[in-house]
C-alpha cells in the first residue's frame, strides 16, 4: 500500500520532467563490498529531492535526465556520486566505511580517524539475536574482543576483555559509549540491541586516546539508528517467539542403586548398612533431578520501529517488548524499550537528540551470580542436578511436585509435623530449592534512561563549535520476599518468632553525566592537504546512591505487601524473655566520582595517500591525590594508503591496501574503590551493641594513574574486486604503574592496600577477513565466509620491590594463571592421594607452599569466531561459530561430587565408581574411606574449558511485496534462529563459558531456538 | 550570535567545574588522618577495637581439633579441616585467627596513637579521666590479643621459642618478623602493668584490674612460674566465690556473674557461640559432644546438665541403659529467646582454682593440689566430695586435666591444656574410638608438629621476615 503510494507520488513528481529533459530510465543494482545486494539503499538525483530506494535484490529503477548525477548512499557506507552520462544501467558497489575510512562515529567527536585499529559490527549482526544483554551478542564477532558470561540468567552481562587483561586489579573492561554518553559498562539488560546502527570496537591508542581515561581496556562505541535524510516513512514490525532448552550436561551422577551401594561401601547416608534387597527397594525411585529443575523457557518479542527523513530532519523511533524465561523456574526478564532519535539541521547548525527510556523486570533464582551467593546455597537450582539424591521422589503420592520434602529428607518428623531444621538441611536440598523457587521472590525492576543532546554550529567557514550533553541514569528497585509459608520462612527471622518471613526492599541509583565542548577547524589546502584540528574539554561525573531495608514478620494476609512487615517495636515472649524479633535492618551508601579532561587532536592528510594524526590530553581524576590528579596521555598514528599510489595503479586486483601504525598512551583510574587515596575510618556496630568506628581501609596517598602504552601495526586490504578483504593487526600493550591491591602483612589488620606497582604486557595478533566465495548475480547466489581470531600473550613483567611472586601473580607468568599444588594421582599401594612438591618429587603431604605455576590460565590464548552467510534468491542461511582455546578453570562442582565426606547427603559423580579399593588399583580417585580431599585438591579439578560453539544460526526466507498482487508490504522476512546450538568442549559440566576461574554450580547458558518475522511497510 | 555566547559560557563553566569533578571526598567514611580528635571519637574507636576481639575463633579451633566434639547429625562438611586435623598454612581457619587477632591489635594501637596525639590541655577533667581509662583498656586488649596468638602460633612457652610479632605501633607497610616468646611476654606484661596502674573498677564485660590478675596467673602457670601463679590465683580466689549449682546454671544463661572475672559481651550483632555447633537459623547440629567427654561426665555433676542437652529425644539419657545416639551440646543455650547467643565467659574464678591446683601439683604439693580440686568439685556437685588422693605428679596432672576438660569445655582451653601437659602425660590428642575413624584421626601424637598452627601462607608470601613453624615448612 505504502509502496503504491510512494510510486504514485514519484510518478506524479516526474510528470513535469517528461517533456523538458532528455528522459532516461536507469536501472541497476547496489551491493556492498561483500557482494551482497543492499536493500533500502538510497539512490538520489543530486541536488534534488528525488530519489528511490533499492529493493531486496538491491535493484532500483529511476527516471532521470541523462546528464544528471546519482548519489548512492546506505547506512554506514560513504555516499557515492556517479555521473549518469547517458547510461541506462549503473551497478555500484558501496564500500562500507570500515574498509574505506573509519569514522569514529560517536557524534561527540565526529572525527575521522582512518589511522586507528577499529572493528565494526553492523546492525544486521546484532538485530533480533535472542540474547537480552548487548555485550553478549558481540561474542565471536570481533577479533580481540572476548565476552565471558557467568550466568544464564536472561539479561546477565558478561565480562568483556579487548586484547587481554591489562591491569592487575584495575578495571580491564572497555569503556562503553552510546551516542556519546559514557555509560555503565556492566549493565545492558534493559537496552534494545535492535536500535543499534553499528558498534565500533576501538582497540589501539590512536582510537582510545580520544576517550582518554578508562579507555585502556579499549572502547566500544555504539551508535543507534537515526533514520535517513530524504527518506520516506518506513515502518518495521518485528516479532520473535522461541524456546530455551537446557544445555547438555557433560557429566554423569550415580543412579539410586549405585549411590546406595557406594554409601554402604563407605558407611554413610541412607545406604549405610542396607541389604541388597533394601537397596533394590529404595532404588525403585531413580529421580533425574535435572529433569525437574530445567524447564523450557519461552522468548517473545515484538517491536515497531518507524523512521523517516526530510531534507533537513530525520528521526527514528522504536517501541519494543521483550520477554525471556530462563531455563529454570523463577528466572525471567521482561523488558519494555522506547527510543526516539531526532536530528535537525540547517546550513550552519545541527542538533540531534538521542533518548531511550527502558523498563525491565528481572526475576532471579538463588544462583551463583546473584548477590553475595557462592553457588553453594542449597536453594540454588543448579546445585540439585549434581547433589540431589536420586532415591528421593520428586513427586507426591498424588503425582504433584513435592515442594516441601519428606520424612526421609528430614523436612517432616515421623508424625508428619514440620521439622524446620531438617527442611533447611542438606538432605532436603532438592525440595528446598523447589520451595524457594516456587514461594519466594527475588526481583529487580530497572529503569534505564540514556539521553544525549548533540549540537554543532559553524562559527565561520571551516570552524565549528560543538557541544554534547549526555546522561545515563539507572535505577534499580529490588524486592526479596521470603514468604512465611516457605521453608526459608520457617526460620526467618528466627525459628521461634510468632510471625515469619522477611522482605527486603532496595533502591539503587546511578547517574553518569558527561558534558563535552569542542572547537574544530577543518580545511583543505591546495586540493591535497587536508587538515583538521580540534580542541575539547570534557566533564564527567558519577553519582551513586543506594538504600534499603529488610523487614521481618510478614502478616500472612498481606505477605506480598510492604505493609505486611511487622513493626520492630513488637515484643514477643520467647523462652520467658521479652524479645524484639522484628527489628528491621537498614542499609545504604553514597559516593561520587569525577573526571575532568581537556585534549586536542590534529590530523593531516596528503593526497589521500598519507594520513597522520596526533592527540594530546590531560585527565584529572577524583581517584587520585591532588599532586597526582592529572595524567597526560598522547597518541600518534599514521596510515599509508598504498593502493592510492601511482605505482599501484596497474595492480587492478588491489582494491585497497593500507598500512597503519599507531603508538600512544592511555590511562586507567578505575580501581573499583573510589577513595583508594585515603586511609579510612567507617562507622560500625561496636562492642556490646554500642556504636563504634573502625579502620576500614589503608589508603595510599601516592596513588596515581595506571598507564598503558599501546603500539599497533596494521594492514587493511581488499583484493579481487573486493572479494577478499580484511585486516591484520599486531599489537603490544604495556601497562606501567599497574594498580594492584598489594598484599600487606596481616599484622597491619588488613590484607591489601592499593598501589601502583609492576608492569605487564599483552601482545598479540588480530586477524579479520571476509571472503566472497560465490557472487553469482545471475543465479542470485551469494556465499560469504568470514572469520576472526585473536592470539594474546599476557605476561607480567615485574611486580614490586623485586618480588617474583605476589599471591597468584608471578613475574613471567600471565594474569589468571593457576598456581596450584600438582596432584599426582593415587598411591596404588594404599589409596592415598599423592602430590608433587615444588621440586617435582612425589609426596603424600599436601602443602600449599608446593604450589607452582602451571602455565594454564583463565584467559584464552586464542579466541575468535567464524561463519558463513549464504543467500540464494529469497533464502538466507548464516551461522556464527565462536571459540576460545587454551583456557582453564577449576571444576568445584565436580569436586563436591567426588567428596566421600559429603556422600551421605550429596549424590556423587560416576567417577567415584573408579575409586581406589584395594592395593594395586590404578586410579585417580583416592580411597573414599580416607575422607574427602576437596580442600587439598591442588590441580586435580583444573580442567580445560576451551570450547567451540555454534553461537548463532539463522535460516531465513524473504518475500518481496511485489510478488503479491496487492503488495501488502514492502518486504517480509521469516526466519528460524538457533543460539548456542552445538558446543564442543572437554569441560565436565553444563557450560564451558564463564567469567570466573572456578565453577561452582553456575547457571549455564541456554540453547535458544526462535521463529521470527520481520515486516517492512 | 546568541548561541555563540551560550557555547562560550558553557565552555567557561566547564573549566569552573573542574574541581567539582576531581576533588571528591568520601561521605560514608572519613579519612583516618585526624579522624579521632576528641575523647568521644576515641571511645568509639575503642568500641570498634573490642568488637574485633573474637575469642570464639580459638574456642572453635580448640574444640574441633581436640577430643571434645564429634561430627553431628547435620554435618555437611562444617569444620572438617579442623576436626580431621588436615590444617595447612593455606587453611582459612589459620588465616582467620591470625588476621582477626592482629586486627584487634591494630585497632588498639590506633586508639593508643590517637590518645598520644590529642591535645589534652583543652579537655575537661572528666574527659582526661575517660581517656586514661580508654588507654588502660586498649593496652590490656593489646596484651590479651598477643597472648591468645601465642597460645596457638608459638611452638612452646619457653623464652627462646619462636613467638609472634609483638606489635605496638600501627603497621602499614612494615614487615615485622617473629619475636621470641620471652620478648612477647615481656611486651604483654609491660602492657598489663601499665594498664593495671591506670584502670579503675569497671563492669566485667570490660578488661579490668581483676582480669589483669587472672591473665597474669594464667601466664605464670603456662610459663612455669608456679609459685607466682598460686599467689595470683589466691588473690582472685579471695575475691570471687565459686558459683553454687543454681548460679552455675544461671551463669551460662548470662544471668549470674558470681564467678565471672571477664566475659566478652555478645549481642545480636555478634556471632553466636551456639554457631560453634549448630546452624543458628535451623538449630541443626553439625557438631555434637564427643563420647569421650560424655563418658567423663557424672550425671550428678552440674556440669553434666550445663553441657548436655539431654532431653532432646524426650527423656533423660542414661549412659548405661539408654546410650544416646545424639549428644547435643547446651553450653551456649542462648538468652532472651535468641538461640545460641551468649556472652563468652573467658576468665572465671573456677579456672583460678585449676591454675592453683596445677601449679601446686607441678611444685610437688600434691596434697594441697587435691584440696584445691576438691573445693571446685564440692561446688559443682553441691555436696562434699571425697578429696582425690594424688601419689604422683602424673596422677595429679592427669586428674586436673580431666577436671579442666569438664569445667572449661568449649571455652577454648582444651587444645592448649593438652599441649601444655604433653611433656608430663606423654599423650597427645587421644579420641574415644566411637568419635573417630575413617578420615577422622583417633590420635595425634604428642610429638606431632600439628600441635602448633602454621603461620598463614598469606603472611609467609608477603613477609620475608616471618619464619614458618616447624613441620609446615617442607621446602
Amino acid at each position: 500500500m505504502k509502496s503504491i503510494l510512494k510510486n504514485a507520488c514519484l510518478l506524479f513528481l516526474l510528470v513535469p520532467w517528461l517533456g523538458m529533459a532528455q528522459e532516461l530510465t536507469v536501472t541497476g543494482t547496489v551491493s556492498d563490498t561483500e557482494g551482497f545486494p543492499l536493500f533500502g539503499a538510497t539512490v538520489q538525483i543530486k541536488d534534488t529531492n528525488l530519489g528511490v530506494q533499492t529493493d531486496l535484490d538491491g535493484t532500483y529503477t529511476i527516471n532521470v535526465d541523462g546528464s544528471q548525477t546519482l548519489v548512492f548512499s546506505y547506512v554506514s557506507t560513504a555516499p557515492l556520486e556517479v555521473a549518469i552520462n547517458g547510461r541506462s544501467q549503473i551497478d555500484v558497489v558501496l564500500e562500507s566505511e570500515a574498509l574505506e575510512t573509519v569514522v569514529i562515529s560517536a557524534p561527540i567527536y565526529g572525527l575521522e580517524n582512518p589511522t586507528a585499529a577499529v572493528s565494526t559490527v553492523k546492525a544486521k549482526e546484532v538485530e533480533q539475536v535472542p540474547i537480552a544483554s548487548l555485550d553478549q551478542v558481540l561474542q565471536g564477532r570481533v577479533a580481540g574482543l572476548n565476552v565471558a558470561t557467568g550466568s544464564g540468567q536472561p539479561g546477565q552481562q558478561g565480562t568483556i576483555t579487548i586484547r587481554g587483561v591489562n591491569s592487575f586489579n584495575g578495571d580491564s573492561e572497555p569503556l562503553f559509549v552510546i551516542d556519546g554518553v559514557f555509560v555503565d559498562q556492566d549493565n545492558f539488560r534493559s537496552l534494545n540491541a535492535n536500535d543499534i546502527e553499528d558498534i565500533q570496537v576501538l582497540k589501539d591508542a590512536s582510537a582510545s586516546a580520544l576517550y582518554g581515561s578508562r579507555a585502556a581496556g579499549g572502547v566500544i562505541v555504539v551508535t543507534t539508528k537515526r533514520g535517513k535524510f530524504n527518506s520516506p516513512l518506513t515502518l518495521t514490525y518485528r516479532s520473535q517467539y522461541g524456546v530455551s532448552l537446557k544445555p547438555d550436561p557433560n557429566f554423569d551422577v550415580l543412579s539410586s542403586r549405585e549411590l546406595l551401594e557406594y554409601q554402604r561401601l563407605i558407611g554413610t547416608g541412607a545406604g549405610n548398612g542396607l541389604t541388597d534387597q533394601e537397596i533394590a527397594d529404595l532404588a525403585q525411585i531413580n529421580t533425574d533431578w535435572s529433569d525437574i529443575f530445567f524447564r523450557n523457557g519461552t522468548t517473545i518479542s515484538h517491536e515497531i520501529a518507524v523512521s523517516r527523513g526530510s531534507e533537513n530532519s530525520r528521526s527514528f523511533n522504536s517501541l519494543g517488548y521483550f520477554e525471556q524465561e530462563g531455563i529454570t523456574l523463577g528466572s525471567s526478564l521482561q523488558r519494555f524499550t522506547f527510543r526516539t532519535n531526532n536530528e535537525v539541521r540547517s546550513d550552519r547548525f545541527q542538533l540531534s537528540s538521542q533518548f531511550t527510556a527502558n523498563f525491565s523486570k528481572s526475576n532471579f533464582v538463588v544462583d551463583r551470580a546473584r548477590g553475595g551467593n557462592t553457588g553453594g546455597q542449597l536453594d540454588n537450582p543448579f546445585i540439585v542436578p549434581y547433589i540431589g539424591l536420586p532415591f528421593q521422589d520428586a513427586f507426591n503420592a498424588d503425582g504433584s511436585l513435592n515442594t516441601f520434602g519428606t520424612v526421609a529428607s528430614g523436612a517432616l518428623n515421623a508424625d508428619g509435623s514440620i521439622n524446620a531444621s531438617g527442611a533447611n538441611g542438606f538432605l532436603n536440598t532438592p525440595y528446598l530449592a523447589l520451595n524457594t523457587a516456587t514461594f519466594n521472590t527475588d526481583n529487580e525492576e530497572e529503569l534505564r534512561l540514556i539521553g544525549s543532546l548533540d549540537a554543532s554550529y559553524e562559527l565561520a567557514k571551516n570552524l565549528k563549535l560543538g557541544a554534547l550533553l549526555g546522561a545515563d541514569y539507572r535505577q534499580q528497585n529490588g524486592t526479596i520476599i521470603t514468604t512465611p509459608g516457605s521453608i526459608r520462612g520457617l526460620i526467618t527471622p528466627t525459628a521461634d518468632s510468632d510471625l515469619k518471613g522477611s522482605r527486603q526492599e532496595s533502591d539503587f541509583r546511578d547517574l553518569r553525566l558527561n558534558f563535552n565542548a569542542s572547537l574544530k577547524y577543518k580545511n583543505t589546502f591546495g586540493d591535497v592537504h587536508d587538515v583538521t584540528a580540534s580542541l575539547f574539554t570534557e566533564y564527567n561525573k558519577r553519582h551513586v546512591r543506594s538504600f534499603g531495608f529488610v523487614g521481618f514478620g510478614l502478616n500472612p494476609l498481606f505477605e506480598q505487601s510492604i505493609n505486611g512487615i511487622t513493626s520492630g517495636q513488637v515484643v514477643e515472649l520467647q523462652g520467658g524473655a521479652e524479645t524484639r524479633p522484628y527489628i528491621p535492618i537498614l542499609f545504604g551508601s553514597q559516593n561520587d566520582r569525577g573526571l575532568f579532561s581537556y585534549f586536542g587532536v590534529l590530523s593531516y592528510r596528503y593526497d589521500k595517500r598519507y594520513e597522520l594524526q596526533a592527540s594530546l590530553r590531560r585527565d584529572g581524576s577524583s581517584f587520585f591525590p591532588d599532586e597526582n590528579e592529572f595524567g597526560t596521555f598522547y597518541a600518534v598514528s599514521g596510515r599509508w594508503n598504498i593502493a592510492n599510489e601511482a605505482f599501484m595503479a596497474k595492480q587492478e586486483w588491489v582494491n585497497e591496501l593500507a598500512l597503519r601504525v599507531s603508538y600512544g598512551t592511555v590511562g586507567n583510574q578505575e580501581l573499583f574503590i573510589p577513595f583508594g587515596q585515603f586511609s579510612l575510618f567507617s562507622p560500625a556496630i561496636g562492642y556490646n551493641a554500642t556504636p563504634g568506628v573502625v579502620p576500614s581501609a589503608i589508603g595510599n596517598d601516592n596513588l596515581k594513574w595506571e598507564e598503558t602504552t599501546q603500539a599497533n601495526l596494521g594492514i587493511d586490504f581488499s583484493f579481487f574486486e573486493n572479494r577478499f578483504s580484511g585486516n591484520l593487526d599486531f599489537y603490544s600493550n604495556t601497562t606501567r604503574d599497574a594498580l594492584l591491591f598489594r598484599p600487606v602483612s596481616l599484622t597491619s589488620g588488613f590484607n591489601t592496600f592499593p598501589d601502583n606497582v609492576g608492569k605487564l604486557r599483552n601482545k598479540g595478533v588480530d586477524f579479520e577477513f571476509n571472503y566472497a566465495l560465490v557472487r553469482n548475480e545471475a543465479k542470485q547466489l551469494f556465499v560469504n565466509l568470514y572469520g576472526n581470531v585473536n592470539y594474546n600473550d599476557n605476561e607480567i613483567l615485574s611486580l614490586f620491590d623485586g618480588e617474583e611472586r605476589v599471591g597468584n601473580l608471578g613475574v613471567g607468568q600471565s594474569i589468571g594463571e593457576f598456581r596450584l599444588v600438582r596432584y599426582a594421582g593415587v598411591n596404588p599401594a594404599n589409596g592415598e592421594p599423592l602430590y608433587l612438591d615444588a621440586n617435582g618429587q612425589i609426596t603424600n603431604q599436601f602443602n600449599p607452599d608446593d604450589a607452582v605455576f602451571l602455565g594454564k590460565g583463565t584467559q584464552p590464548l586464542y579466541s575468535g569466531g567464524f561463519g558463513a552467510d549464504v543467500q540464494y534468491k529469497g533464502f538466507g542461511l548464516s551461522c556464527l561459530w565462536s571459540f576460545a582455546a587454551e583456557q582453564y578453570r577449576t571444576n568445584g562442582s565436580l569436586a563436591v561430587t567426588e567428596d566421600p565426606s559429603l556422600a551421605g547427603f550429596a549424590n556423587q559423580s560416576t567417577t567415584v565408581l573408579n575409586a581406589w579399593s584395594q592395593p594395586g588399583d590404578i586410579t585417580d580417585v583416592p580411597d573414599p574411606n580416607l575422607g574427602g580431599f576437596r580442600f587439598q585438591a591442588g590441580d586435580r579439578y583444573l580442567e580445560n574449558s576451551s570450547f567451540l560453539r555454534l553461537r548463532n544460526i539463522v535460516l531465513s526466507y524473504t518475500l518481496r511485496g511485489e510478488q503479491f498482487k496487492k503488495k501488502p508490504f514492502a518486504a517480509a522476512r521469516i526466519y528460524m534462529q538457533g543460539q548456542n546450538v552445538l558446543t564442543f568442549s572437554r569441560w565436565r559440566g553444563f557450560d564451558p563459558e564463564t567469567n570466573t576461574g572456578s565453577s561452582f554450580f553456575d547457571f549455564p547458558t541456554a540453547r535458544t531456538f526462535t521463529l521470527g518475522l520481520d515486516l517492512t511497510f | 550570535m546568541k548561541k555563540l555566547f551560550i557555547y562560550i559560557a558553557s565552555v567557561a563553566l566547564l573549566f569552573a567545574g573542574c574541581r567539582d569533578a576531581t576533588d571528591i571526598l568520601p561521605v560514608d567514611s572519613v579519612a583516618a588522618e585526624g579522624a579521632l580528635t576528641t575523647p568521644e571519637d576515641i571511645d568509639l574507636a575503642l568500641s570498634g577495637a573490642y568488637a574485633a576481639y573474637n575469642p570464639q575463633l580459638i574456642i572453635q579451633f580448640s574444640s574441633r581439633f581436640t577430643d571434645d566434639l564429634r561430627f553431628g547429625v547435620d554435618n555437611g562438611g562444617q569444620g572438617t579441616v579442623e576436626h580431621n586435623q588436615t590444617i595447612n598454612a593455606g587453611s582459612g581457619v589459620v588465616n582467620n585467627i591470625y588476621s582477626s587477632y592482629y586486627a584487634v591489635i591494630n585497632r588498639a594501637n590506633r586508639v593508643l596513637e590517637a590518645i598520644e596525639t590529642i591535645d589534652s590541655s583543652s579537655l575537661t577533667e572528666a574527659q582526661v579521666d575517660r581517656l586514661r581509662q580508654i588507654e588502660g583498656q586498649a593496652l590490656a586488649l593489646r596484651a590479651l590479643a598477643h597472648f591468645d596468638l601465642l597460645t596457638v602460633f608459638a611452638p612452646g612457652f619457653a623464652d627462646g621459642d619462636l613467638g609472634v610479632p609483638y606489635i605496638d605501633f600501627v603497621v602499614i607497610l612494615e614487615l615485622p618478623g617473629r619475636d621470641s616468646v620471652g620478648d612477647v611476654f615481656a611486651g604483654i606484661l609491660s602492657d598489663l602493668d601499665a594498664a593495671e596502674a591506670i584502670l579503675e573498677d569497671s563492669a566485667n564485660i570490660f578488661l579490668n584490674k581483676d582480669f589483669i590478675t587472672a591473665l597474669k596467673a594464667r601466664i605464670a602457670l603456662y610459663r612455669g612460674n608456679n609459685a607466682q601463679a598460686i599467689s595470683l590465683a589466691d588473690q582472685l580466689i579471695a575475691t570471687y566465690p565459686l558459683a553454687d549449682r543454681a548460679q552455675y546454671v544461671a551463669m551460662y544463661a548470662d544471668a549470674d556473674n558470681t564467678e565471672v572475672i571477664f566475659k566478652a559481651s555478645r549481642t545480636v550483632a555478634d556471632g553466636r557461640a551456639g554457631g560453634l555447633f549448630y546452624f543458628t537459623g535451623t538449630g541443626g547440629a553439625f557438631f555434637e559432644m564427643s563420647f569421650g567427654l560424655f563418658d567423663s561426665l557424672d550425671p550428678l555433676d552440674i556440669r553434666y546438665d550445663v553441657l548436655l542437652d539431654d532431653d532432646e529425644d524426650g527423656g533423660t539419657i542414661d549412659p548405661v541403659s539408654n546410650p544416646p545416639e545424639t549428644l547435643f551440646i547446651k553450653k551456649y543455650p542462648g538468652r532472651d529467646g535468641q538461640f545460641g547467643l551468649n556472652d563468652l565467659k573467658l576468665y572465671r574464678v573456677a579456672e583460678q582454682y585449676l591454675i592453683k591446683a596445677e601449679a601446686q601439683a607441678r611444685l610437688g604439693q600434691l596434697a594441697e593440689a587435691a584440696i584445691t580440686i576438691d573445693a571446685l568439685r564440692d561446688a559443682r556437685f553441691g555436696s562434699d566430695q571425697p578429696a582425690p588422693n594424688y601419689s604422683t605428679v602424673l596422677e595429679a596432672i592427669t586428674d586436673i586435666l580431666s577436671e579442666r576438660r569438664k569445667e572449661l569445655a568449649y571455652e577454648g582451653h582444651r587444645f592448649i591444656d593438652l599441649r601444655r601437659t604433653r611433656d608430663i602425660t606423654g599423650l597427645g590428642i587421644v579420641r574415644n574410638d566411637a568419635d573417630c575413624g575413617g578420615p577422622t584421626p583417633c590420635e595425634l601424637l604428642p610429638t606431632d608438629f600439628k600441635f602448633t598452627l602454621p603461620i598463614p601462607q598469606a603472611e609467609i608470601d608477603v613477609n620475608p621476615n616471618i619464619e614458618q613453624n616447624p613441620g609446615y615448612d617442607t621446602n
